[in-house]
């Protein structure tokens, strides 16, 4: 039971593991930048997400759709602010741009709602489901539920929508979308809107379930660049296994281990997997 | 002409050397030190970004081991401050060749990922190995900086002979930053840079190079740590932070990366700025934040390249190299 | 769609400069397309051929003189415009997408239409090129050199081109699968759209093409018909090899 319950537990961190790093592997994909700054984006989105509906009180599928809506005007607005004026300069200068940013978002968040942390509790977060002596809280299984219904949709959106098959298209051949006429910043303006949607869900979904501090993203966006390597760069089914992997790991070294480590897994992971298979655990197979 | 340049010398370190009886205040003095401190760090983890162009993050991680280093044998074994200096050097130059080597067989982003991957566990142990580091508790009480010969000994107690003593590893820093430039190695490791697949194609042996500059950087790194140990009397896992391999980064790249002077200046800029800037901390990192994007659009090579570039263009003169090596 | 034209050049350079940083490429490039005919460039590696393709299309910066497409200087007009007025283009190399479908690599083709036919047309392009429909669902990987060229060609062609600018399309290819590309520019030709192919296998261009132009060193140095250059034996000695 007890392993069943971590199981349960770390498939739920692995999904919001998997939002973050989605956005980071498909970004990489039609962009070859990093964006250092994702985790950030979960963090502005926990408190649009608290603002929506402890402060403005809304209905919580409203606020959690609201939130998904505002991040995906942040994403576009983000990659036309910080990443275009940088898209031709080299790699390090677009690190340090959204290093910059990442900064900027941090210490604007201290400025406006201060460090201590904020709640965002759900009526499902503070109820469980309890079956013999497994005991779960409602929000995780509906955290769990409805990212595979996102990770759902966005593969029929990369497969079937146009724009989806254009990002596919730039990932695997540049020169080619321009011979065809695919703008490519507007591919990479996508991929930023979908990237700042998906984390705008994965606030509304986990935020109930911890504390909300201007801080929250650094360890996210390190943990989701580890899995996005662990993944093979820019394969977003590599990114999203290999977070939910991470996910299960940590929930089963909490339980038997110590967590004083946890946070060192996703690192351990990715050395052991970075000297083991060089192109992540699941080859070469670069791409959206 | 040379006694031309050599005076300049003469002036600058004598402002240098005079420098705290100017200022006077504790307060600056300790800015000072911080400054230098930042300058000799930049000095040497610009051997690796500026003159590999890879980004490593592990650079403060062995700033932070030479600095446990030494004060556990400062604090266990009473030794003086040249072996625990040396033993700093040593110990960072281990784990850096412990980091460097499977690091450099990654490329890229993954590189950047993988020894910040090596920080950060060196931080979590560092946090957590109790017995030895007290975790976060820190180690306080480090013995300052000291020599003795026989029956003489002297310790740095005061601010300004901190000062002293921090200036004189900046310099040697310094000293060592340019031979390397100037020297065969210096111009391979950028012919690297430029262009790897045609240094590799003419048979340069680029991984040695690459890991000769991340050794020697952390190295220098290691030494540091050594000083800051004793300067603050303690030393935390803090200090083996991330923050400190951003703040690097940001100097790197605000002041100009494969000079001599962009990362002196990016340093001065960076510490010297929040006097300037006197808000809140937080207020603060938001203008920094803001002056990083701004200025990877604008100068992304630099204020001092920039600045060199500019006045080339006004001089209208002849097209000399690209990057001013300050010599 | 096609209105009556007079049977002119469709496009003209006339003096154009184009660079990619600051050693200019192309030096005063003047000539002009036919309208439905084949016109070849020609030249040595490194000549700028396939810069005058980029000019056309916009992709390279032109900084002296214009480039005068359908009567109308098209100097500002973005790429993808270029593209929407009837220009195609398949680029030097492999230029589709390798892990998507070939279908898919159709549908890219099309991504500036946003009709409802695009599909209609992809059943006659497949009916067109049999060899593609066979392949329809494989990836565009697993085909061969010559058949990912044929697949290029027919991306290009979705756009309803009134010209085709066409890199190299013999680069690399075995013999029997060179015929069989100049076959299908000549019947893509045969179908009205003015063709603009830059070509090393020079040889084989010119026999079916209209008009030649040899550029070297970003200059033209000879504009004749296609025969003409053939039998010009200056031009056999210093660029026909043998
Ligand atoms: N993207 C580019 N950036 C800079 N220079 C280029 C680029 N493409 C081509 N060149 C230069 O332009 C010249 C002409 O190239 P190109 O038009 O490709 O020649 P061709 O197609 O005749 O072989 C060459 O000297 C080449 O080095
Ligand atoms: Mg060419």
């Amino acid at each position: 039971m007890v392993i069943l319950a971590q199981l349960i537990n770390g498939l739920a961190t692995g999904g919001l593991y998997a939002l973050v790093a989605a956005g980071i592997a498909m970004i990489f994909g039609v962009s070859e930048l990093v964006n250092w700054a994702h985790g950030e984006f979960l963090m502005i989105a926990s408190y649009l997400f608290f603002a929506l509906y402890v402060l403005a009180r809304l209905p919580y599928p409203i606020a959690g759709l609201c939130t998904m809506l505002l991040m995906l005007a942040f994403g576009a607005l983000f990659q036309m602010i910080v990443i275009r004026p940088v898209v031709h300069r080299p790699w390090q200068t677009q690190l340090v741009a959204t290093l910059g940013a990442s900064i900027f978002l941090i210490n604007s968040a201290i400025v406006v709602f201060g460090t201590f942390p904020r709640r965002a509790a759900t009526p499902l977060s503070m109820q469980n489901l309890t079956i013999g002596s497994l005991s779960i809280s409602y929000q995780r299984l509906l955290l769990i539920g409805l990212t595979l219904f996102a990770f759902f949709v966005l593969h029929m959106f990369i497969h079937r929508a146009k724009l989806g098959k254009a990002m596919r298209a730039v990932s695997q051949n540049r020169d080619a979308c321009v011979a065809v006429g695919i703008d490519i910043q507007l591919i990479v303006l996508t991929a930023f809107a979908i990237g700042g949607s998906l984390v705008g869900l994965a606030a509304a979904l986990y935020a109930p379930l911890g504390n909300i501090t201007p801080l929250m993203g650094i360890p996210l966006t390190f943990k989701a660049f580890a899995v996005v390597i662990m993944g093979g760069f820019g394969s977003v089914n590599g990114a999203v296994a290999s977070a939910v992997i991470l996910g299960v790991v940590e929930a089963f070294t909490i339980q038997f281990l110590s967590s004083a480590y946890v946070d060192a897994m996703s690192f351990l992971m990715m050395l052991t997997v970075l000297v083991w298979r060089p192109f992540g655990l699941f080859g070469r197979q670069v791409g959206i | 002409m040379r006694w031309h340049r050599l005076v300049v010398w003469l002036l600058i370190a004598a402002v240098l050397a005079l420098w705290p009886l100017y200022v006077g205040s504790p307060y600056l003095v300790g800015v000072s030190i911080t400054v230098l401190i930042y300058i000799a760090l930049a000095l040497s983890f610009d051997l690796v970004v500026g003159r590999t162009g890879l980004l490593s993050f592990a650079h403060p991680g062995f700033f932070g081991i030479g600095a446990y280093t030494a004060a556990l044998l400062g604090l266990h074994l009473g030794s003086p401050f040249p072996l625990r200096l040396g033993a700093a050097v040593v110990t960072a130059v281990l784990a850096s060749i412990i980091i460097g080597v499977p690091s450099f067989r990654l490329s890229y982003h993954s590189f950047a990922m993988g020894t910040l991957g090596f920080a950060f566990i060196a931080q979590i142990i560092a946090l957590n190995w109790i017995p030895v580091t007290r975790g976060p508790l820190c180690l306080p009480g480090v013995p300052p900086v000291d020599l003795r010969m026989g029956s003489w000994t002297w310790s740095a107690t005061t601010l300004s002979e901190n000062y002293y003593v921090v200036l004189i590893l900046a310099t040697i820093t310094l000293w060592i930053v340019v031979r390397v430039a100037h020297s065969r190695i210096g111009r391979t490791l950028m012919a690297i840079r430029d262009d790897e697949t045609l240094a590799k194609a003419v048979g340069v042996p680029v991984l040695r190079y690459k890991m000769l500059a991340f050794v020697t950087g952390a190295g220098v790194a290691g030494s540091l740590g050594s000083f800051f140990a004793s300067y603050a009397s303690a030393v935390c896992p803090t200090e083996l932070g991330i923050a400190y391999s951003v703040n690097l980064i940001i100097i790197l790249f605000l002041g100009g990366r494969g000079t001599l002077a962009g990362p002196i200046l990016g340093a001065i800029l960076f510490t010297g700025l929040p006097e300037f800037l006197r808000m809140a901390e937080a207020w603060r990192l938001v203008v920094y934040g803001l002056l990083i994007i701004l200025a990877s659009a604008l100068v992304p090579e630099g204020i001092i390249t920039w600045a060199f570039e500019m006045w080339q263009k006004r001089r209208e003169g002849p097209q000399l190299g690209s990057a001013p090596l300050a010599n | 769609m096609p209105t009556l034209e007079p049977d002119h050049d469709i496009l003209v350079f006339d003096k154009v400069e184009a660079t990619y940083g600051e050693a200019p490429i192309l030096r005063g490039v003047s000539f002009g397309v036919h309208k439905g005919k084949i016109t070849t460039l020609i030249g040595p590696n490194g000549a700028g051929k396939s810069t005058v393709l980029r000019a056309a299309l916009g992709t390279v910066r032109v900084t002296h003189g214009q480039i005068v497409y359908r009567h109308q200087p098209i100097t500002g007009v973005s790429t993808t415009d270029r593209q929407r007025k009837g220009m195609a283009y398949c680029p030097q190399g492999r230029s589709n997408f390798p892990r998507m479908t070939v279908r898919e690599n159709l549908e890219m083709g099309a991504f500036l239409r946003s009709d409802r036919e695009v599909q209609e047309d992809i059943e006659t392009l497949l009916d067109e090129f049999p060899l593609l429909r066979e392949k329809q669902k494989e990836f565009a990987a697993n085909l061969s050199g010559g058949q990912q060229q044929i697949l290029e060609m027919a991306m290009a062609l979705i756009l309803h081109p009134r010209i085709l600018l066409i890199d190299e399309p013999s680069l690399g290819l075995s013999p029997i699968m060179v015929e069989q590309v100049f076959a299908y520019v000549k019947e893509i030709n045969g179908q009205g759209v003015t063709v603009l192919m830059v070509e090393q296998n020079a040889r084989r261009a010119l026999a079916i093409s209209d008009y030649g132009i040899v550029l070297d060193l970003g200059r033209v140095r000879l504009k004749d018909t296609g025969e003409a250059l053939l039998n010009n034996e200056e031009v056999s000695r210093s660029y026909l090899g043998s």
